[in-house]
């Protein structure tokens, strides 16, 4: 097992290398580059040159390429001992910011409010969805089952982004909420006033109050696909005959269920957990932008749009590492749940 | 498949002279429309579908107005569907009268500049007629013509206009471009599904064909465009393509399909090449290279036939993916832009600082949304249907395994 994931885990590094070459070009081609935007496009000719000569630019693209990589990688090799050193990486400079282009993306806590939409978003779907998945199978056909089944093609089939438009006009053009108590703002993360103040009860509700709403989106289509996934997993294992066999020993329906049944048929799904963080960052890319979120993805969108070349680099490189951790992740819980795949 | 011969009872034995033997034989297509055409909701989403490509198609002639054409003295008119009257059977609309709505706030009222109140101005009746010359435009590109389907065939100045959906700030009537925007929309989709499914088959079928190195090495590249983050990459490839400055409109539209087919061939490739994989061990697979038939003739003679049904239920599964990709790459304004218009780009009106103001007092401009919602259900319930008329067997595989 170990060395199945270690080499899953090597497999990794041919595949991260092309993926940042490909970013890296994509960048590299388009028009227009940072001396562009540190100089204004009517730059003297001798300052253009000195800044293309302290950026690299002057240099041919693979030398280019392999001071960005080495930059990123969190190791330094050097000549002297010690010969391997972590430092931190270096994602180049941000003209739009400011700042490292790695501190642009991160910064003011950024990185922490992705993680909480994500794993709040996950842990909330699956405490939901896992429920109505049980109660659904074992009341197939009833009209819940139904109702539950067609809530589920809806969230499945409405784009988030829809979702949360159709929920900022339900809030803010029909129910007003705004102008019942200023405590019932809508967008961003915080009222103003709780922004940067201690935490208080009032504040502590009102985080809530904005953050909830993006989750519940944001996972809409996750907990339709959980539910969708319960339902028929359970029902295929209830089919089984250690089921039978189960009730023939006179064991109430209730431990059947929970104790034989769900156990196995909940496998296949703990083995697409990791398949599910390159979805949610997707939906979060858009949840980010209509709820008006300060996350990592709010500020790649923002670098987008201001041409911020070095952020969006960094961006896709941090995206694509998630990504390729989330297949790591889903291959090793497939490995896990399923006996029947060898390791070697 | 495609010749195997499956016996269902005839419908009417009374009738035709095969009564005395029961059974008779049916071709697959055949069986495939009957178990799909049993499925309700699959055979609704259908003609959702195909009434909607019917609008679309004729877009300037049902739409009626041009969409660019800016009606600059009613900016924001509500939708005028609700404020049909009936004169017997003749429908009618008032006149439209505006004025400088005020908005409460706290207990005063302020003038909101940006709204305005429309109110009917009950002295001036324009009943709105079928054919009725409009706007003129080019119907089908080529056929000058002037005759709309419907309206109050009022001069653009006139306060008789009928926006049944509204306007936009520009004085835009909103159904004519739902309608135009419609069929950019519906024709991206299509057209990214065929690339994508041409170059995924091909690369796929080879792939799964050929085996050995050249399959590892396709496989491998398949891979990496697997790892890349799918919309992030999209968005950054067409933030490039916006800040190149200006683009023709229909340079645009084809970069905006090539960009799509880059994020989406490559999921399709791998599942295609599953299936040669294992066709390509079938017994009359075998069977046919034991008489000798060449490659070419196996994979186009017995194993594409094969999966056709299954390459039909995966594109129509695709279809709602494509329009949503699109739908949010507009909305975000990297996607479709002016002059053309997209249910996505209609919803731009919700970007940046104006999103509350919008939302506030503009809603109706969410109808793009409405629609964008219905086709993409429309096109999952006719998938699933598909799906299952398909291989009443397989349930829910084909769409896992594109994601």
């Amino acid at each position: 097992m170990v060395g199945f994931v270690m080499r899953r885990f090597l497999y990794m590094v041919p595949i991260l290398c092309i993926v940042t070459l490909i970013i890296f070009l994509l960048m590299y081609f388009q028009p227009g580059n940072i001396v562009d935007k540190l100089c204004g496009l009517s730059c003297p000719k001798d300052r253009r040159v000195v800044l293309e000569k302290k950026y690299g630019l002057d240099q041919p693209w693979f030398v280019q390429y392999g001071k960005w990589i080495s930059g990123v990688l969190p190791i330094a090799i050097s000549a002297e001992p010690p010969y391997v050193q972590f430092k931190e990486p270096d994602f180049g400079w941000s003209p739009g910011r400011t700042m490292p282009a790695w501190q642009a993306l991160v910064s003011e806590n950024r990185w922490l409010y992705t993680l909480l939409l994500i794993t709040v978003g996950m842990l909330f779907s699956w405490a939901i969805a896992v429920p109505i998945g049980i109660y659904s199978a074992t009341h197939k056909y009833s009209a819940a089952d139904h109702s539950f089944t067609f809530l589920g093609f809806l969230g499945l089939s409405i784009p988030n982004f829809i979702l949360g438009l159709s929920f900022f006009w339900v809030m803010v053009g029909l129910l007003k909420v705004g102008n019942i108590d200023p405590f019932f703002q809508m967008g961003g993360f915080l009222n103003p006033e709780c922004q940067g103040k201690p935490l208080t009860l009032y504040c502590g509700l009102n985080f809530l109050w904005h953050f909830m709403p993006a989750v519940l989106i944001l996972t809409a289509a996750n907990t339709a696909a959980i539910i969708r996934y319960m339902r028929g997993s359970l029902l295929d294992v209830l089919d089984m005959e250690y089921v039978q066999t189960a009730r023939a020993k006179g064991l109430t329906e209730r431990i059947v269920i929970y104790k034989h049944a769900v156990r196995n048929a909940i496998n296949p799904l703990i083995s697409m957990l990791g398949f599910w963080i390159p979805v949610m960052l997707e939906g979060a890319l858009i949840i980010a932008w209509v709820f008006n979120l300060p996350q990592i993805e709010r500020t790649f969108l923002e670098a987008i749009e201001n041409r911020d070349n070095t952020v969006v680099m960094t961006g896709l490189f941090v995206f694509s590492i998630i990504l390729l951790l989330g297949n790591l992740v889903a291959d090793i819980l497939l490995a896990l749940s399923d006996p029947k795949i060898r390791y070697d | 498949m495609t010749n195997s011969i499956a016996p269902v009872a005839l419908e009417e034995t009374a009738s035709g002279q095969k009564a005395d033997f029961p059974y008779q034989p049916i071709s697959q297509g055949r069986l495939i429309w009957r178990r799909f055409t049993r499925h309700k909701m699959g055979l609704t989403g259908f003609f959702i579908v195909a009434f909607l490509v019917l609008l679309f198609t004729f877009a300037e002639f049902i739409g009626p107005y041009n969409y660019m054409q800016s009606h600059s003295a009613y900016p924001y008119v509500p939708p005028m569907i609700t404020r049909v009257h009936f004169d017997g059977l003749q429908p009618f609309v008032y006149g439209l009268a505006k004025k400088q709505a005020c908005v409460i706030y706290g207990s005063k009222c302020q003038i909101q500049p940006g709204v305005w109140d429309y109110t009917e101005d009950r002295t001036k009746k324009y009943s709105i007629r079928l054919f009725v010359r409009g706007e003129p435009y080019q119907l089908f590109g080529f056929i000058p013509t002037n005759i709309h389907l419907f309206g109050s065939g009022e001069a653009a100045g006139s306060p008789g206009q009928f926006f049944a959906f509204g306007t936009d700030g520009n004085g835009h009537d909103l159904l004519s471009q739902i309608l135009f925007g419609g069929r950019v929309t519906m024709a991206i989709a299509p057209m990214v599904i065929l690339i994508s499914f041409l170059l995924g088959t091909s690369i796929g079928g080879l792939s799964g064909f050929l085996s050995g190195r050249a399959d590892t090495l396709i496989q491998r590249a398949a891979e990496i465009f697997m790892s890349l983050p799918r919309l992030a990459l999209l968005l950054a490839l067409a933030g490039i393509l916006t800040h190149l400055g200006y683009i023709p409109a229909m340079v645009r539209f084809w970069s905006i399909v090539g960009l799509l087919s880059i994020v989406t061939w490559a999921p399709i490739s791998r599942v295609i090449r599953g299936q040669f994989l294992a066709l390509r061990e079938s017994e009359y697979t075998q069977a046919a290279r034991a008489v000798g038939a060449g490659s070419g003739r196996i994979i186009f003679r017995h194993i594409m036939p094969n999966i056709m049904s299954y390459l039909v239920v995966a594109a129509t599964l695709a279809v709602p993916d494509m329009i949503i990709l699109e739908s949010i790459l507009s909305f975000l304004g990297y996607g479709i832009q002016h002059p053309l218009t997209s249910w996505g780009y209609l919803l731009y009106n919700f970007q940046g600082s104006g999103f509350f103001f919008q939302i506030q007092f503009h809603a109706w401009l969410l109808i793009p949304a409405i629609f964008i919602v219905i086709t993409v259900l429309a096109f999952n319930f006719m998938g699933d249907a598909l799906r299952d008329a398909v291989d009443p067997y397989t349930v829910s595989e084909v769409k896992e395994g594109l994601r």
